[in-house]
């Protein structure tokens, strides 16, 4: 390492040492600044993902196990003779009915 | 302290302080221009702040510090290079730059050595750097730059003559 002794090892540039050390320092803080929001966007895109997660397996466990069941549950036993009667009806019939009106009920 | 989340700033602080000039003029020497030191500066620190955990044996980390800054400085020369075109090819434009960024009380003989330096290939000159520079150790040297040991000794022999060569040549 003796080769060039004449040279020694300075640099022919004109930056000093104080400007190098703020330099670094301002470098040193932007890293820092860097890495805490990096840590912060890391932390939101965790809990998006499992919140995103947990939706979408919820989702699915709905329409794999039907539930809660998305057709009411008729309790034939408890039907009312008018219920009978109304389910038994016919599309026609049931239209006729649905479009009844009080003026063409017949006088006697 | 590094390893401790809550201190690893503080830590962070203290090892800039201590490595922070000595690494930006690794990278200046790499780069040649101020305003490409201070980006891959920018860059290392962030690359080194990031993966500081991952260093456990601290014997390691004064090489561990070099490698990233070294892997900066030359991505950030890769980035001027056209497709295809290796570092190399930059030295013409290197050697301008120093010339524009050398001061104007710059001693004559520090600005040819730096530009005998710039004949030397990009690899070359980085290991030359650190055992003229750093003065750092072969072993060192040898981890940072993942070359063995004697080859790195027959590089700098190389370099001193080719340096020596150009000196001769361009000196009235």
């Amino acid at each position: 390492m003796n080769e060039f002794d004449k040279i020694g090892q300075g640099m022919p540039y004109a930056e000093n040492d104080d400007y190098l050390d703020n330099l670094i320092s301002s470098a040193t803080e932007k890293a820092i600044e860097k890495n805490r929001s990096k840590g912060t966007v890391a932390k939101w895109t965790i809990a998006s993902l499992a919140a995103a997660s947990i939706a979408l397996l919820v989702v699915v466990g709905v329409k794999m196990f039907n539930y809660p069941p998305t057709k009411p549950v008729v309790a034939h036993e408890n039907a009312s003779p008018i219920d009978e009667f109304l389910d038994g009806l016919s599309d026609d019939d049931a239209q006729l009915l649905a479009y009844y009106e009080i003026e063409d009920v017949p006088e006697y | 302290m590094l390893a401790d989340s809550k201190r690893r700033d503080e830590g962070f602080r203290m090892l800039t302080k201590q490595y922070g000039r000595r690494l930006y003029w690794h990278i200046r020497r790499i780069v040649v221009g101020h305003d490409d030191a201070e980006d891959a500066l920018q860059e290392t620190f962030i690359k080194i702040l990031d993966g500081i955990k991952s260093v456990k044996d601290e014997s390691r980390l004064t090489a561990w510090l070099y490698r990233v800054a070294t892997n900066e400085a030359l991505r950030h020369l890769q980035r001027q290079t056209r497709l295809f075109q290796s570092i190399d090819s930059l030295n013409d434009s290197l050697v301008e730059k120093l010339e524009a960024e050398s001061s104007v009380d710059a001693d004559l003989a520090e600005v040819l050595f730096q530009k005998a330096l710039l004949t030397l290939p990009a690899q070359q000159r980085v290991a030359f750097n650190l055992r003229y520079y750093d003065q750092l150790d072969y072993a060192e040297i040898a981890r940072i730059t993942g070359k063995s040991e004697n080859s790195l000794r027959t590089n700098y022999h190389y370099a001193t003559e080719k340096i020596k060569r150009f000196i001769k040549e361009h000196t009235l």
